[in-house]
């Protein structure tokens, strides 16, 4: 099922990560609008903004949300957590995008209610893998919630 | 004189009185009823004293002596009383009866007593039970400076354990930093001079090109020591105890981990017989195992085909486990410093690596309380060994 026009959440402080994700997106041909959050507090902002409630058309809800633990003031497993416990986006998918491999980090985001846990890669080789494998799973193979 | 008495008491054959024998005289007769009845009077007296002192104190040994004499110092008492009685009343059956009671109590007490007397002997004098006292006394103080100085280390130790596990949490929050912190900027620097070679690298003149080829270079380089240095530091974390573990299975594991490198390089495993079972931590073993087998593989002249036979030898509670490989040998004098971090014999142009595998290897050994060697010669071949305790399982 494709969702070619829904959008992808990226929630990143890091402009160098942000950058080149979204480069490698594009040479991996995922053409979904991609909006960035800068911090854990945009991104609530903006999720909170979506007009209407589950089981209402929401276009404007992201099919996918890549989250990075690692942000400033307010920490990735706390977005997490809120995202989880709001009636209103609770069922979006959230891919973990960070930089640690640490068990701590890994099972917390689990605990947290990560459906999946990706570690930045440093050769961009895989990086750009990592795009294609993404964009080819969350946006083409899986299904998203239907409300 | 006979008077009418005296010739009454010849006729009815009754006693004179002792006042008789006496003469009556006044001074004589009161001499001997005032002595006898003092002595009656102290030999009443003295029992009382005996039995309040052994009833007071039941603790004393042979009391019972004790209450012996109490009886036959009244008994003679009343002798003594009979005496004062008889000097005016001739009742001289009963002033005997008491007598016979009196001699048959102090024979009693002076036959009690003879056994009684080789005990008593035995008493500890209060001399020695003073010794006996002051010994015990200073076993005591001996024995709280004892506890003192114990209680003493038990702090020491407590304060210990609680730094290192200070330390410890240094360590982790270290380690953490390394892993979030320091890869960001290298991301970056890998990932745009990867941009700069892909998107733009047709248009860059020759030497900026290679400039960006050699960033990119040290970039994957730097990404791979911070790999290792984590891991190193990972080694330190307090594992689990030991236990035993198959060294079989540690083997099937390793060669199906390093199966791509092993068919990349053409390499030959022969592994000698069953291995046996060790005592130590199932991922380390896998890891040493990993990378000894990798360098031997590694470390060989290019045009040969690295052939590694890995045997194990059980002896005194201990396993040698050694690997043989047909490379390029290592000279004696750098066999010590090999196993230290970061410490490399060749460039990394010669042969690929941060130096860090045998300092791992030696680092893990060590956890394990082994011991971890190289016998080699330069141009033939090396063989690395570790030993390990065997937990006992092998005899």
């Amino acid at each position: 099922m494709s969702t070619a026009s829904a959008t992808i959440l990226v929630v990143e402080d890091d402009e160098n990560d942000l950058f080149l994700l979204k480069r490698a997106f594009a040479k991996a041909k995922v053409t979904n609008p991609i909006h960035a959050a800068r911090d854990g507090e945009e991104a609530i902002a903006f999720l909170s903004r979506i007009d209407g409630t589950p089981g209402t058309p929401r276009p404007d809800l992201p099919v996918l949300v890549l989250l990075d633990l690692k942000l400033p003031r307010l920490s990735g497993h706390e977005v997490l957590t809120w995202i989880r416990s709001n009636e209103h986006v609770r069922r979006l998918p959230v891919v973990v995008l960070t930089s640690s491999d640490e068990p701590r980090d890994v099972n917390r985001a689990y605990d947290a209610g990560a459906n999946s846990y990706l570690v930045k890669p440093g050769d961009p080789a895989r990086i750009l893998e990592l795009a294609n494998s993404v964009g080819t799973y969350w946006l083409m193979t899986n299904h998203p919630p239907t409300e | 004189m006979v008077t009418s008495t005296t010739l009454l008491a010849a006729i009815q054959d009754s006693f004179h009185p002792h006042g008789f024998c006496y003469l009556w005289k006044p001074s004589l007769v009161w001499l001997h009823a005032g002595s006898d009845s003092l002595i009656a009077a102290a030999y009443y007296a003295i029992p009382f004293g005996i039995v309040y002192f052994v009833r007071r104190r039941r603790d004393v040994p042979f009391n019972w002596i004790f209450l012996a004499f109490a009886t036959f110092i009244v008994a003679c008492g009343t002798t003594h009383l009979m005496a004062v009685w008889t000097l005016w009343r001739p009742d001289y059956w009963a002033s005997g009866m008491v007598k016979m009671a009196t001699a048959g109590a102090s024979l009693a007490t002076a036959i009690a007593i003879i056994p009684l007397i080789p005990k008593a002997m035995r008493l500890p004098s209060p001399e020695q039970l003073e010794n006996a006292n002051q010994q015990l006394l200073s076993e005591i103080a001996e024995r709280e400076r004892v506890e003192a100085e114990v209680r003493r280390l038990n702090t020491e130790l407590n304060q210990r354990v609680a730094e290192l596990e200070s330390k410890n949490q240094d360590l982790e929050t270290f380690s953490h930093s390394i892993s979030h912190d320091l890869r960001a900027p290298l991301r970056a620097v890998r990932g745009f001079t990867d941009l700069l070679l892909v998107d733009h690298g047709a248009v860059l003149p020759d030497e900026a090109r290679t400039h960006a080829e050699r960033i990119r270079d040290a970039g994957a380089n730097m990404d791979a020591l911070i790999d290792d240095l984590l891991a190193y530091c990972r080694l330190d974390r307090v594992e689990r105890d030991p236990e035993t573990v198959a060294l079989d299975g540690v083997m099937r594991e390793v060669l199906q981990q390093i199966d791509a490198v092993l068919t990349d390089r053409d390499a030959d495993i022969q592994v000698e017989g069953p291995l046996p079972a060790v005592l130590g931590h199932r991922r380390l073993l896998v890891h040493v195992l990993a990378n000894l087998l990798i360098n031997a593989t590694t470390f060989v002249p290019p045009d040969r085909q690295p052939r590694i036979v890995v045997r194990a030898v059980s002896a005194n509670g201990t396993v040698r486990v050694s690997i043989r490989d047909n490379g390029i040998g290592i000279a004696p004098e750098h066999h010590e410093r090999i196993f230290r971090i970061f410490e490399r014999l060749h460039g990394r142009d010669s042969f690929p690596g941060t130096g860090i595998g045998l300092a791992l290897v030696a680092k893990s050994i060590e956890r394990m309380g082994g011991r971890v060697g190289v016998d080699s010669v330069v141009g033939e071949g090396s063989t690395f060994w570790f030993e390990v305790s065997s937990g006992g399982q092998n005899t």
